[in-house]
């Protein structure tokens, strides 16, 4: 039900969040019509009339089906999680594809209505790049700076000074995963608020002071933002340090606390953005002079394309807060091109992962005194003379067990976990079958059970007589 | 200020930017003692190279009409702190103008309307040396 539950808000959220960003470009802003420069009176000429007429019809079809397509996947996750998983996926990447190209495909019939009807911009035609030098001169004083970052990051660093708890930090895997992911989280906080900081000023008009009061307010916020959820990050970092302290165990209280306060960035940042949107519209809304170089050429196909350009990053032309490459630069594409292939092998391998973890059966070989455990995660072996002793338990201990690697959902436990009084164990075992098989090895713990309650008596008759015959 | 510069020009881009600050030192839109942001950020803003922003700022200030202060970075020289008026400035002057003129003639214009264009241009400009 848990998951459930986390599966239908993402994907609700998603499609909101793409529906307000993406789905929002039909209208005016900024002079431009879905990132295409064009005279403010030709929104009434009838090509493109009829086209967002088309473009919003389609919109809401869209984006409707896609959350209820996302609503439907998750039903599947009471099936097999590797079902659901691979299901869930392929709408990702239908979603997320689809929606980048239906952005490019409603620039370009823009683009090709504006030079069909020959709107191009004489003003500053010949200007390339231009600067307001009273907003930049005055900019650094209205922003905060990256270096505040290194306080929140000093926090981070403060609890490796106590024993206990750098002892658990170092020596623990999760230990050291909350760790490392809060200091590079961090990290990623303090280098995207260093970029925001020094990022391009954008010219809107030609009066200075709108352009400095909207790059002002716009990089203020940001930096704001990214300080405050640094310290969100330390914040929900101290939490895990607090349980640690405290039980020398990360509980269900102190990954209560670190998620939440991990989530608060991600609920502000949408508020900012939308509001500093309609800002910015209220604020050009006044202006007079606006200004703007029409270079609509290099984005013709959706995506900036200058050689011309030194520069690598550019903002993008629907999301302000979004970077886009320069395809101008031959390794952009490589890049572009990486990540996707990169991104699309990931997703395979976790789905394959997924599969072979719910299809693949739980067993115990034998093979000269060394034993196997196969199932779907990975292969343990032992060997007999390891043995310390073999048990056969009705259910788990009683005590918390956490999760170290592996996976862990419904049916099955498979994977290195830690119990509050058995410490690190390893767990082979299909949650609502019982008996259970407990050996006690020299290094480790080792839960196994079958989904065959007759296949476990099995295996423990066969160690057990293997022990006997061994003494 | 807006500094507007054209990549795809044949003029080479420090020398438009010292061209455009010029310029707007003349016409009055730069304040003597203002600010200019500094190499970085000018580089920066105008996806240019710091050495060619660095160039065209060297430049302005050898000919005297930037100068650097510690706290307030690089500002606009007030008319009294330009470098002394010397032959090299006649000289440079008289230079341009003799260009200047010869593709006036060139193109066929008389000397009226040349020196009218000169006088519009020159009554642009709002600088006044103390």
């Amino acid at each position: 039900m848990m998951m459930l539950i986390i599966f239908l808000i993402t994907d609700i959220s998603m499609v909101g969040i793409f529906a307000g960003v993406y789905g929002n470009i039909a209208k005016y802003r900024e002079g431009m019509l879905m990132g295409v420069h064009i005279p403010k009176s030709e929104l009434e000429h009838p090509d493109i009339k009829e086209l967002l007429q088309l473009y919003k019809k389609r919109n809401r079809q869209f984006y409707l089906w896609n959350m209820l397509a996302g609503i439907a996947v998750c039903l599947l996750c009471f099936t097999y999680f590797s079902i659901f998983i691979t299901v869930w996926t392929l709408w990702l990447v239908e979603f997320c594809l689809l929606t980048i190209l239906r952005v490019y495909h409603y620039h370009q019939k823009v683009y090709d209505i504006k030079q069909k009807n020959g709107w191009i911009s004489s003003a500053n035609a010949d200007v390339s790049a231009a600067v307001d030098t009273r907003t930049s001169s005055q900019i650094a004083k209205k922003i905060l700076p990256a270096k505040l970052h290194l306080i929140p990051a000093a926090v981070i660093l403060i609890p490796l000074f106590f024993p206990q708890i750098r002892t658990y930090l170092l020596n623990e895997s999760d230990g050291r995963i909350m760790f490392l992911c809060t200091i590079l989280v961090s990290t990623a906080y303090m280098g995207v608020g260093y970029f925001f900081a020094h990022m391009p000023n954008k010219i809107y008009s030609e009066n200075s002071q709108i352009n400095l009061q909207i790059n002002a307010l716009e990089k203020r916020l940001y930096t704001v933002f990214l300080f405050l959820s640094n310290i969100c990050n330390t914040g929900a970092y101290l939490g895990i340090i607090r349980d640690i302290a405290s039980s020398n165990w990360i509980g269900g209280v102190g990954m209560g606390i670190y998620i939440f306060l991990e989530l608060i960035p991600t609920a502000i940042i949408l508020i900012v953005f939308f509001w500093l949107r309609k800002e910015k519209e209220r604020i050009l809304a006044q202006d007079s002079t606006p200004f703007y170089i029409d270079d609509d050429y290099y984005w013709r196909k959706g995506w900036y394309n200058n050689p011309n350009d030194k520069r690598y990053f550019v903002q993008d032309r629907v999301n302000s807060m979004n970077y886009s490459l320069n395809y101008g630069h031959p390794s952009a594409k490589y890049v572009t091109g990486g990540m996707l292939v990169g991104t699309g092998l990931l997703l395979l391998w976790m789905c394959i992962l997924c599969i072979r973890i719910d299809f693949t059966p739980i067993r115990l070989t034998e093979n000269a005194a060394q034993y196997s455990i196969t199932s779907g995660y990975k292969t343990a072996t032992f060997a007999l003379a390891d043995v310390e002793s073999v048990t056969l338990l009705d259910n788990l201990p009683d005590e918390k067990f956490y999760r170290s690697d592996g996976s862990e959902d419904n049916s099955k436990l498979l994977g290195n976990f830690r119990g509050s009084k058995t410490g690190h164990c390893q767990m082979y075992i299909w949650i609502e079958h019982a008996p259970i098989l407990q050996i006690k090895t020299k290094n480790t713990t080792i839960f196994l059970n079958s989904s065959n309650e007759a296949q476990t008596k099995e295996w423990y008759d066969q160690l057990k007589d293997e022990i006997s015959s061994k003494e | 200020m807006i500094i507007k510069i054209n990549m795809q020009s044949e003029v080479p881009i420090y020398l438009q930017l010292r061209n455009e600050i010029v310029k707007g030192i003349g016409r009055g839109e730069f304040e003597p003692g203002e600010s200019l942001p500094t190499v970085r950020q000018m580089a920066t803003d105008l996806g240019i190279n710091t050495m060619t922003a660095s160039k065209a700022y060297q430049l302005l200030k050898a000919e005297g009409f930037l100068e650097t202060d510690r706290r307030k970075g690089t500002t606009i020289c007030y008319p009294t702190c330009s470098a002394p008026q010397d032959n090299r400035f006649d000289e440079k002057l008289a230079d341009e103008l003799e260009l200047l003129s010869a593709e006036a003639k060139f193109h066929g214009m008389n000397l009226t309307d040349f020196l009218e264009l000169c006088q519009r241009a020159f009554n642009e400009m709002e600088v006044t040396a103390k």
